[in-house]
């Protein structure tokens, strides 16, 4: 029953204005903030850093095996060890070659330029950087076997870590909204 | 006079640049100020209180993967409310409740011009009727009386004629006075 002490509102948007504003749940902006992704590192400090471990690992890795204390790698006779790495190496090198092929057409899958926001192309766009510097590391002619597969290793995980970006935002694009808005005040 | 919008916030530029930056608590700083607006209009548009929630989420997911688009040649309040008002209405579409309207005829419908009936100064009665309205009709009700949309602009946001606005506009008041129970004015 309306409080006849209540001034009648003037008129239908006085009426609606003066409705009290609804709380949304408590743990809304927690249940938010767990769904933001996390703040992506300068894009300058992500690049370098990816090309500065490839290069780590083509500079380290044979200064260790050069300088490593006797006895610390261990010395079975050279044409076993030469058979053995270089087998384990072939095989690792395919294994890595044939999950890159998957992952880059998954990729090739994903892509849609027309979902793509602003903050998810930077991203992409960052790991296609350092991949592609991967790539011109092993361009690198006569590779040593074991830096060959660090450096496969580094652009399969490189390779994972776009299609999660990608197809991360692809979902949220198919299960959200247009990306126009009427620019409408 | 047009209703002044809940959304009327004015955000400092440095704190919708830092949130731009991906800074999370200036987001949050934002967000805090936005969140019952955005509820509150979710809530009006669609009647419940668990899709105004999820409206909630996805209007400030969409704005924080958004932020850097913010020219600032606008005010920020005005670009925040359209993403929550689109994502409200897409809800709507998604459910299928956008096609619940009263259903008007061709003939031009007398505007609804008399003051609203005494009944409608008490917040729970004036709520429980705006519920009871079909969810195209409440819609456009809340974007005209309670945001200051124009029926131009409400007929862009639903993809319809600004006749059907002001059709809609005008039988959801004159069904909000049926259901305050309180007689209509007589027309002059």
């Amino acid at each position: 029953m309306p409080d006849p002490r209540q001034t009648s509102p003037r008129d239908w948007s006085d009426a609606i204005a003066a409705l009290p504003p609804a709380a949304p749940p408590s743990d809304s902006w927690e249940r938010l903030n767990a769904r933001l992704p996390r703040k992506p590192q300068p894009r300058r400090k992500r690049v370098w850093l990816a090309i500065a471990a490839s290069l780590l690992a083509i500079a380290v890795l044979p200064w260790i095996y050069m300088h490593a204390p006797s006895g610390a790698i261990p010395s079975p006779p050279p044409s076993a060890v030469a058979t053995t790495d270089s087998t384990n190496a072939d095989t690792q090198l395919q294994a890595l070659h044939t999950e890159s092929a998957r992952l880059e057409a998954v990729l090739a899958q994903l892509q849609d330029d027309r979902m793509a926001d602003g903050q998810s192309m930077a991203l992409s766009t960052d790991i296609r950087a350092h991949i592609a510097g991967i790539d011109t590391l092993l361009s690198q002619p006569a590779l040593d076997d074991a830096v060959q597969v660090q450096l496969w290793q580094h652009r399969v995980d490189a390779l994972r870590q776009l299609a999660g970006v990608e197809g991360s935002y692809r979902w949220m694009a198919v299960n959200g909204a247009p990306s126009s808005e009427a620019q409408v005040y | 006079m047009p209703p002044s919008s809940r959304f009327a916030i004015d955000v400092p530029r440095n704190l919708i640049a830092q949130a731009s930056n991906g800074e999370r608590e200036a987001f949050e700083q934002i967000y805090r100020l936005f969140e019952k607006p955005v509820f509150t209009l979710a809530l009006r548009i669609c009647g419940s209180r668990d899709e105004a929630d999820e409206v909630l989420q996805d209007t400030m997911l969409k704005l924080f993967q958004r932020m850097h688009e913010f020219r600032g040649d606008s005010p920020f309040w005005g670009w925040l409310r359209q993403i929550a008002v689109n994502e409200a209405l897409m809800r709507l579409r998604r459910t299928r409740h956008l096609v619940e309207e009263i259903a008007v005829d061709e003939e031009h419908l007398p505007a609804d011009s008399g003051p609203p009936p005494h009944a409608a100064a008490d917040a729970a009665l004036l709520q429980r009727a705006l519920d009871a309205l079909p969810a195209t009709t409440r819609a456009v009700l809340w974007l005209y009386h309670g945001e200051g949309y124009t029926h131009e602009q409400i007929a862009a946001l639903m993809q319809r004629t600004p006749s059907f606005s002001k059709s809609q506009l005008s039988r959801g008041t004159r069904r909000l006075r049926v259901l305050l129970q309180i007689e209509e004015p007589a027309h002059a």
